[in-house]
C-alpha cells in the first residue's frame, strides 16, 4: 500500500520532470534557432560589408581553387586587363603571363606549392585583352588544411606606372653612367669618413686599381704626395660642410707612374639632409700637364730669347753708336779746318751716310721697342702750332736743292697748347714728312693742320701729309705700314731706307690713341691723314720766336763744364766742342773720378756718359745730388748711347736735367748746353780785369760808384734798344749802341763790346740785318748783369 | 547543480534502498523543485544536502559515507555514457593528470553552467600523485568516491591518503601511491 502511494509519487515526480525537460528543450531550441539566424544576419552583413571592400579596392582580388583556377574575382579586375569577370572565371593567372616570363612565374609557384609557403610575393607581366602589357605585383596565399593544399586567394596590383617610373629611373641611371664611362670619367663614392664605397670601370684604367683595391679604403692612401694628400684631406672638410669644388692633384698609379687628376668633388646628402659622403669625378690630365710643362718651358725659352734679343739690340745700339758718334764728331770738327771744296763734299759724303746709318739704327731700335710693348707714352704740355713750323722750316730747308715746296697749313682755331707725347708727334711728322720728301722729286709737300671735334676733355687733330711724289701702287698700299715691308722690292734699292718709318709713325698713333690712313695715285702723290686725340688746356701759344741761326757759343764762353766720359774718341770730340766754344772743361774718364772732382770744385754744367767703368751715370749722378757743396744742384746731362724710351725716362728719374743720344752734333750740344746754363742763369762772365785794373787802378770806391751807375741805367737802355731794334729804327739803334759801347768797357763787359760794336756799324750803314745780334745780346744780358752785381757784393 | 546529479541519486537510492526510501526522502525535504527532476535541469545545491541528509537519518549512515559511495556510483554512470573521455588513455595517474585541463573542458561543452571544484595536481615522481581539491561545495568526500572509481576503472592498485587542509572539507589533499 505504503509502496504503491510512493510508486504514485514517483510516477508523477517523472511525469512532471519530462514536462520540465521537454520545456526546457523547446527552450534551447528556440536559443539555437534565434542564435542561428543571428548568426546568418551577421553572415550576410559580413560578406555584403566585405564584397564592397573587395569591389572598392584598387587591387585586383581574386580566389582560386585548389590548383589555382579563378573561383572568384573582382570587377577592377576587367578594369585592369580588359576581361569581363565572366571571361576570367575558371582560368587560371599563368594564362595571361607574357611569354618570356612564364617560365619564372610557373617556377616561382611550383616552388610555392612544393615547399608550402603560405604567403609569397612576385612582381610579372601580363598581356591585357587589347594587347597591351601591364605589371602585377602579385600577393599570394595558400589556404592549407591538414597539409593540403584546399584553395589560393590572391591580391594582385597594378604596379605598371611605378615600374615604369623605376625603368625611366634605371635608364636615367643608366644613360648617365654611360655618358660618365663615355666620357672617359672615373667615379668615386667615398662614405663620411672618406672610404670608397664604390668606383668605376674607368677609375681602374686611369689608375690601375680596381673597385676590389679600393672598396673600405681611403683613395688618398694611395696618393704618396705629402702634398696631394693634405689638399683631398681639406676638401673632405669642405664636402662635410656641404660645398663642392674642382681641384688637382698629382698622384700615382698602381704601377708606380705618376698621374695628375682634376677631380670635381660634391656632397651627397640623404633625405634628411643628412651628409653621407661625396662622390668624386676624376679626370686624367696628366697630357694637359706635361703639354702645360711644355708651354712653359717654350714660353720661358721664348722670353729668354726675347730677353737675349733685346740686350743685344741694345749693345748693338752702344756699339754702332759710339764709333758712329766719333765718325759724325770728326766730320764737323774736320769741317772747321778750313778743307778745300773737294775735301768738303768728301765730309759732305761722309755725314750724309753717317747720318743714314744712324737713322736706319734708331729705326730698328724704335720698331723693337714698340713691337715689344716697350715705347711709353709721356704727356707733356707743348705747343703743337711752334712744334709744327718747326717741321716745316726743318724740311722746308731740306728740299730746296729739288725745288720741291714744302708749306704748312695751320688751322687758326688751333690757339691753346695741348697735351699729348711731344716726342711721339714730332716722330710721327718726321717720319710721314720724310717719307714725302724721299719720294716726290718735284711740285710740292703739303702739311695741313685742322682742329677736330671736341670730346669731353679731348679734341682731335687732323694732321694732313700730302706729296706730288710717285704715289704706291693699290697693290702693295696694304702693306705699307708693315714693318720691313716698302711698297715693292725695288722701292729699298731705289730710294733707300729700312721700311721703318711708316710702320712707326703707324704704332706711334696708335699709341697715342689715333688712327692713320693713307690714300695714293701713281704718279699723282700720296696722302696721309691722321686723326690724333689730344687733352686740352688753357694755356696760351708760346710767342714765336725769330728762327735766325745765333752764335750761341761766344754766350757760353767761360763756363766751367765737367765731364765723365771712359770713351777716348768721345773725351776727344767733346774735348774739341767745347775748346771751340771757350768753355773751360775737365774730363774725367769714370764716375768716381768725376764725383772726387765734384767734391773739389764747384761746375756750371756736367756732361755725364751713361755706361762707364767703376761707377756708371746713374749711380755718379746719385752722388751727386747728396754732395754738401754747390754741385749739389748742377745741371747735368746724359750721354746716352741708345734712343731707347726707358731710358729717356730713367736719365730724367734719377735726377739728370736732360739727354743727348749719341752721336749727336756739335750744335745740338751746344743747343743743350745752353738750354739749361741760361735757364739757370748760370753763364758768368768773366769780367775784364785787365781792364779794371788800367782803368780805376786801386780805387775801388771809383770802380763801385761806375759799376752801380752802369747798373742803374742798363734796364732802361737796353729797353730803348729793344725798342729800336723791333722797329728798325736804324737811327736810334745807332745811337744806343753807340752811347753804350763805353759803358759795357768800364763795367768789365769787353766780352759783349764787339757785339755792340757790330750792331752799330749795321746800323749806321743803314743796314737792319742786326736782329741776330741783338737777341744774343739780349740773351747774355741777365747773366752779364749777375756778374756785375756780384762784382760789387750785390 | 546540473540535474544529472539529482538525478542519478535518486536512481541509486531507488536501486540501493526501494523506492520508498526515495519518496521517503523526496518528501520529508523541503524542495522548491518537488523533486521533479531532469538531467537537462539545474537546481538548488541546497535541495542535494536536503536529501542526502534525510537519506542518512532513514538508513542511519553518516552524510559523508553516503557520499563517497554516491561518488563512486556516479563515476561509473560517466564512464558509461561517455566512453571517449576515457579514449587512448593508458592508466589512471595520465587520467587523472588531465583532469583539469581534458575532462572538466569537456565536462564545460556539455553543461556550460556547470559548477566544477578545481585540482591542483603535481606529479611527486613516478609512483607518487598529489591532488588537492579546493570547493566551496565542500564535497571532498564525493571526489574520492570518483578518485576510488577512477582507480578500480584502470584495474590498478594505488593507496588514496587524504588529509582536510581547510578542516572543513573546502580543502582537502589527496596523495596517491602506487602498490
Amino acid at each position: 500500500m505504503e509502496e504503491q502511494a510512493a510508486l504514485k509519487r514517483i510516477l508523477e515526480r517523472e511525469r512532471k520532470a519530462r514536462k520540465e525537460s521537454e520545456r526546457i528543450l523547446e527552450e534551447k531550441s528556440l536559443e539555437l534557432f534565434e542564435a542561428n539566424q543571428e548568426l546568418k544576419k551577421l553572415n550576410s552583413s559580413l560578406e555584403n560589408r566585405y564584397e564592397k571592400i573587395v569591389e572598392q579596392a584598387n587591387d585586383i582580388i581574386y580566389r582560386g581553387d585548389k590548383n589555382g583556377f579563378c573561383l572568384f574575382i573582382n570587377s577592377i579586375a576587367s578594369r585592369i586587363l580588359g576581361f569581363s569577370q565572366q571571361e576570367l572565371l575558371g582560368r587560371h593567372f599563368t594564362e595571361m603571363v607574357t611569354k618570356d616570363q612564364i617560365e619564372n612565374v610557373v617556377a616561382f609557384y611550383t616552388k610555392q606549392r612544393e615547399t608550402l609557403t603560405e604567403n609569397t610575393y612576385f612582381e610579372f607581366t601580363v598581356n591585357t585583352k587589347s594587347g597591351g602589357i601591364k605589371w602585377l605585383g602579385q600577393n599570394v596565399s595558400l589556404i592549407i588544411e591538414d597539409g593540403e593544399i584546399i584553395g589560393t586567394s590572391a591580391v594582385a596590383r597594378d604596379i605598371t606606372n611605378q615600374k615604369q617610373a623605376d625603368e625611366q629611373i634605371k635608364r636615367n641611371e643608366e644613360k648617365f653612367r654611360s655618358i660618365i664611362e663615355n666620357m672617359e670619367l672615373g667615379l668615386l663614392e667615398v662614405d663620411t669618413k672618406g672610404m670608397v664605397i664604390s668606383s668605376n670601370h674607368r677609375f681602374a684604367q686611369m689608375t690601375g686599381y680596381s673597385e676590389a683595391d679600393l672598396i673600405g679604403k681611403d683613395p688618398s692612401l694611395l696618393l704618396t704626395d705629402v702634398a696631394s694628400k693634405k689638399i683631398i684631406d681639406s676638401k673632405n672638410i669642405e664636402r662635410k660642410a656641404g660645398s663642392s669644388s674642382v681641384y688637382e692633384i698629382k698622384g700615382k698609379k698602381k704601377n708606380g707612374e705618376p698621374i695628375w687628376l682634376m677631380i670635381s668633388g660634391a656632397p651627397r646628402f640623404d633625405k634628411g639632409g643628412d651628409f653621407i659622403g661625396s662622390i668624386g669625378i676624376h679626370m686624367d690630365i696628366t697630357e694637359q700637364k706635361r703639354l702645360l710643362n711644355q708651354l712653359e718651358i717654350a714660353k720661358s725659352l721664348a722670353e729668354e730669347s726675347s730677353k737675349a734679343k733685346e740686350t743685344f739690340l741694345a749693345h748693338m745700339s752702344h756699339e754702332i753708336r759710339t764709333p758712329l758718334n766719333s765718325v759724325l764728331g770728326m766730320t764737323h770738327l774736320l769741317g772747321d779746318t778750313n778743307p778745300t771744296e773737294e775735301q768738303k763734299d768728301y765730309l759732305e759724303t761722309i755725314k750724309y751716310s753717317s747720318e743714314i746709318l744712324l737713322n736706319i739704327i734708331s729705326d730698328i731700335l724704335d720698331i723693337s721697342k714698340i713691337e715689344a710693348g716697350e715705347a711709353e707714352f709721356n704727356e707733356t704740355t707743348f705747343d703743337l702750332t711752334e712744334l709744327v713750323k718747326a717741321q716745316q722750316k726743318t724740311f722746308a730747308f731740306r728740299m730746296q736743292e729739288k725745288a720741291v715746296k714744302v708749306e704748312l697749313d695751320l688751322d687758326e682755331k688751333i690757339n691753346t697748347q695741348v697735351i699729348g707725347d711731344k716726342m711721339f708727334i714730332n716722330q710721327i711728322l718726321m717720319n710721314l714728312l720724310g717719307n714725302a720728301c724721299k719720294f716726290t722729286e718735284k711740285g710740292q709737300i703739303k702739311l695741313s693742320v685742322l682742329k677736330g671735334e671736341e670730346i669731353n676733355e679731348n679734341v682731335f687733330i687732323h694732321l694732313t701729309v700730302e706729296d706730288t711724289g710717285i704715289g704706291i701702287n693699290k697693290v702693295h698700299i696694304d702693306q705699307i705700314f708693315e714693318s720691313f715691308k716698302q711698297a715693292d722690292q725695288t722701292t729699298g734699292l731705289t730710294y733707300g731706307g729700312t721700311g721703318l718709318g711708316l710702320s712707326i709713325a703707324k704704332h706711334l698713333v696708335e699709341l697715342h690713341g689715333g688712327e692713320i690712313e693713307v690714300e695714293s695715285k701713281i704718279n699723282v702723290g700720296t696722302c696721309f691723314h691722321l686723326k690724333i686725340p689730344f687733352k686740352k688746356t688753357d694755356l696760351p701759344l708760346i710767342e714765336n720766336k725769330p728762327e735766325e741761326k745765333r752764335p750761341i757759343a761766344k754766350r757760353l764762353k767761360g763756363i766751367n763744364v765737367l765731364v765723365a766720359e771712359d770713351n777716348l774718341m768721345n773725351q776727344k770730340f767733346l774735348s774739341k766742342v767745347l775748346d771751340k766754344c771757350q768753355i773751360k772743361y775737365t774730363v774725367c774718364d769714370n764716375g768716381e773720378m768725376a764725383l772726387k772732382q765734384a767734391e773739389n770744385e764747384i761746375f756750371d754744367l756736367v756732361l755725364m756718359d751713361i755706361q762707364m767703368p767703376i761707377m756708371n751715370g746713374y749711380e755718379t749722378t746719385k752722388a751727386i745730388r747728396k754732395l754738401s757743396n754747390a754741385n749739389k744742384d748742377i745741371p747735368i746731362i746724359a750721354l746716352t748711347a741708345s734712343a731707347l724710351v726707358d731710358e729717356r725716362k730713367k736719365v730724367l728719374e734719377v735726377g739728370m736735367n736732360d739727354h743727348l743720344s749719341k752721336p749727336f752734333s756739335p750744335d745740338q750740344l751746344r743747343t743743350a748746353v745752353e738750354a739749361l746754363i741760361l735757364g739757370t742763369g748760370k753763364v758768368k762772365f768773366q769780367l775784364d780785369q785787365s781792364y779794371f785794373e788800367e782803368f780805376y787802378g786801386d780805387d775801388d770806391t771809383f770802380k763801385n760808384e761806375m759799376l752801380q751807375i752802369f747798373l742803374k741805367n742798363i734796364d732802361d737802355e737796353m729797353k730803348q734798344l729793344k725798342e729800336a731794334v723791333v722797329e728798325s729804327n736804324n737811327e736810334k739803334v745807332y745811337q744806343v749802341a753807340h752811347k753804350n759801347k763805353s759803358s759795357f768797357l768800364m763795367a768789365g763787359l769787353g766780352q759783349l763790346e764787339p757785339i755792340l760794336k757790330q750792331i752799330e756799324e749795321l746800323a749806321s750803314k743803314n743796314l737792319n740785318d742786326y736782329h741776330n745780334l741783338a737777341e744774343e745780346l739780349f740773351d747774355s744780358m741777365p747773366s752779364a748783369i749777375e756778374s756785375v752785381k756780384k762784382e760789387i757784393g750785390l | 547543480m546540473k540535474g544529472i546529479v539529482f538525478t542519478e541519486f535518486l536512481d541509486m537510492v531507488e536501486r540501493e534502498f526501494g523506492i520508498v526510501v526515495a519518496d521517503n526522502i523526496v518528501t520529508k525535504s523541503n524542495l522548491s523543485s518537488g523533486g521533479a527532476y531532469t538531467s537537462v535541469g539545474t537546481y538548488d545545491h541546497g535541495e542535494m544536502v536536503q536529501l542526502v541528509t534525510h537519506l542518512s537519518d532513514e538508513i542511519n549512515t553518516p552524510v559523508n559515507t553516503l557520499l563517497l559511495v554516491y561518488g563512486e556510483y556516479f563515476f561509473q554512470v560517466l564512464a558509461d555514457s561517455y566512453p571517449k573521455f576515457f579514449a587512448d588513455i593508458p592508466d589512471a595517474f595520465t587520467f587523472l593528470s588531465g583532469i583539469e585541463n581534458h575532462i572538466h573542458v569537456e565536462v564545460l561543452k556539455l553543461y556550460p553552467d556547470a559548477e566544477l571544484p578545481r585540482f591542483d595536481i603535481s606529479r611527486i615522481d613516478e609512483n607518487t600523485l598529489q591532488m588537492v581539491y579546493h570547493s566551496e561545495r565542500k564535497l571532498a568526500a564525493f571526489a574520492r568516491g570518483l578518485l576510488n572509481s577512477s582507480i578500480k576503472h584502470f584495474g590498478e592498485q594505488i593507496e588514496i591518503e587524504s588529509k582536510d587542509i581547510s578542516g572543513d572539507g573546502g580543502i582537502v589533499q589527496f596523495t596517491l601511491v602506487k602498490a
